[in-house]
């Protein structure tokens, strides 16, 4: 099942199922009021609103693509934590340690939403990190690789915008957190509806041209290993964001008017513009 | 006006309260509702002036219940972002001022007065360490603020315990990523909100850290190398601050030392508050009690031990 957030002419951001006819919203089915909430409850309330979300394929009649616009389906996550997972790598680079940055919900686009990248000096640079996203379920602390799939509600499409340049005292970090710099999207895929997530495909275009290409197979630290190691040092909870990393080439900087987009087999394509900005960087 | 969450034997609710001399008083009547207790917390920054004067009023005759038949909670349980700024204080030293920068730590590790502090059931960091820390609450949304207009994304102040898994020496687990601060509980915060208008300068305040009553952080708020001015300009450059935010204004590592099973640590911002958490840790880990003076410990009495050549470079304590 496909979930989006949308928002349409006169009507409040909605949660809806999307299929081949467009999007169906799930009016009065939740409790919550605030989307992010409505996602929290979505995830926790899942197996018992399963039938009714079936179902509305049959009860309600659905809105056509070009009448709505998509909102990040995880719109204010509690947490957005990037690991630093490597795919296609080159065998004889040394291999690093597995660690994860945080980022906040300030940092959250969705589809077409627009990346602004602060004005900084030109020793510094942007980067798109094109990736897999698992949504949470949780709350979730120890989870075992084998059980990793616990801690997984569905999977979305993520661009864990990175800054570099000047690395002395971890300041690429530190502006990598910046407001509109980590767009998902354009759905969150429930887990049932992906067969084998640990093989999936991530390819990525900067304005046409393919920059990023590869399988979340081709790495040495695994989706259950990423969500046990993420468990180890803290919970996860309904809502949070785990983005899986990236691969270790094709990252290109970033320039005014860019178009990025991330497309994931089975769960969609994301499209963002990117506008430099006069904003002072930090 | 010292603001507070706490709860009762008789309740899990988690409820809003004036802390006074004579002990809590209760503010669930005044306080506008919210959807959870971080919410309740969130409107009441966003709607304190037209609800202050009720709230003056209950402080002086509401009835007070005394501090040991409640609990104290987080303040603020589940801010939205919670900023840190790396180092930040001169420490005593004679160099350069080091470039501000600031992590992101899980707002989820949250606790609060009484609770406990779990050492994670993780052996890569050799030490846990704790940090004593002065805690901005903000009131947003704020981007962009300039240094003059600090007072405008302030509302108010509380205390904050870094505590941290080390790596190598005292550089904190993760480097780069800032993640050995990161683990589930390492954010002790409160043990209440002081308003704005109760604190001059954020820069004149006196913290104080103990360790099993051992004395550990002791320093003055006027040793930060970036001011708090400047750190609501410089967060908000980057990030949209909210309401019920936390920007933590790092630490004066003199007395850094070693966290480990059983321990009772204990911060004291005076003109703040007092609040006090145990540690546990279910692998029973032990280190030397007392300040770390490991090689790149800046405790002067290690710099002269370790470092004598550098030893000129140090004011004396309390001298500047």
């Amino acid at each position: 099942m496909k979930l989006v957030l949308f928002e349409q002419a006169g009507r409040a951001p909605t949660y809806g199922v999307l299929d081949g006819d467009g999007v169906r919203p799930l009016d009065g089915l939740l409790e919550a009021t605030e989307p992010q909430r409505q996602l929290e409850e979505l995830i926790d309330s899942f197996v018992r609103l399963r039938p009714q979300l079936d179902s509305l394929a049959q009860t309600s009649s659905a809105i056509p693509l070009a009448d709505v616009r998509f909102l990040p389906p995880v719109p204010r996550p509690g947490k957005i934590l990037c690991t630093t997972a490597r795919y296609a790598a080159d065998p004889a680079a040394p291999r690093a340690d597995l660690l994860m940055t945080l980022k906040s919900a300030e940092s959250v686009i969705g589809e077409g939403g627009t990346v602004r990248l602060p004005a900084v000096d030109a020793r510094w640079e942007f980067v798109p990190q094109a990736g897999l996203g698992i949504v949470a379920r949780g709350p979730a602390k120890s989870v075992t690789a084998d059980g990793w799939q616990t801690a997984v509600f569905g999977y979305t499409c993520v661009i864990d915008v990175m800054a570099r340049g000047d690395q002395q005292f971890g300041r690429d970090f530190w502006l990598a957190k910046a407001d509109t710099l980590n767009p998902l999207g354009p759905c969150i895929v429930t887990a049932d509806e992906v067969e084998d997530p640990t093989r999936l495909r991530v390819r990525s275009w900067q304005n046409d041209t393919l920059a990023q290409e590869f399988s979340v197979s081709d790495t040495n630290d695994g989706l259950p290993e990423q969500v046990a190691f993420a468990t180890t040092v803290l919970t996860l909870y309904s809502g949070d964001v785990l983005a899986c990393g990236t691969a270790a080439s094709g990252q290109r900087p970033l320039a005014d008017a860019d178009q990025v987009s991330v497309e994931i087999d089975g769960i969609g394509r994301l499209t963002v513009d990117i506008q430099r900005t006069e904003d002072p960087g930090a | 006006m010292k603001l507070a969450l706490f709860s009762d034997a008789t309740s899990a609710e988690v409820r809003p309260g004036i802390l006074t001399e004579q002990g809590i008083v209760d503010a669930s009547a005044v306080v506008p509702p919210g959807p959870t207790a971080q919410g309740r917390m969130e409107t009441l920054i966003d709607e304190f002036e037209s609800v202050r004067e009720p709230l003056e009023r209950l402080a002086t005759t509401g009835p007070a219940r005394p501090l040991d038949e409640v609990r104290l909670r987080a303040p603020l349980p589940r801010p939205s972002k919670v900023m840190c700024c790396i180092a930040n204080y001169w420490e005593h030293a004679q160099r350069e001022a080091r470039p501000l920068n600031m992590f992101l730590k899980n707002p989820d590790a949250v606790v609060g007065p009484g609770d406990t502090i779990e050492l994670p059931n993780f052996t890569v960091p050799w030490m846990f360490m704790h940090e004593a820390e002065l805690a901005i609450v903000l009131k947003g949304p704020a981007r962009a603020v300039p240094e003059a207009d600090w007072r405008r994304a302030v509302f108010g102040y509380t205390a904050m315990m870094d505590i941290t898994g080390r790596g190598e020496g005292r550089s904190t687990w993760g480097r780069g990523t800032w993640l050995g601060k990161s683990f589930d509980t390492f954010l002790p915060l409160g043990p209440c909100i002081v308003t704005a208008d109760e604190i001059a300068d954020p820069n004149d305040l006196w913290v104080q850290f103990w360790n099993d009553g051992q004395l550990r952080h002791n320093y003055h708020t006027d040793d930060m190398e970036h001011r708090v001015p400047e750190l609501i300009a410089f967060a908000s450059r980057t990030l949209t601050l909210r309401s019920g935010d936390v920007i933590c204004c790092g630490t004066n590592h003199e007395g850094l030392g070693p966290v480990q099973d059983g321990e009772r640590l204990e911060i004291l911002i005076h003109g703040i508050g007092r609040m006090a958490l145990t540690v546990r840790d279910p692998l029973q880990r032990t280190w030397e009690r007392g300040i770390y003076m490991g090689q790149d410990s800046v405790n002067h009495e290690a710099v002269r031990r370790n470092k004598p050549q550098e030893a000129h470079l140090l004011h004396q304590a309390g001298s500047d």
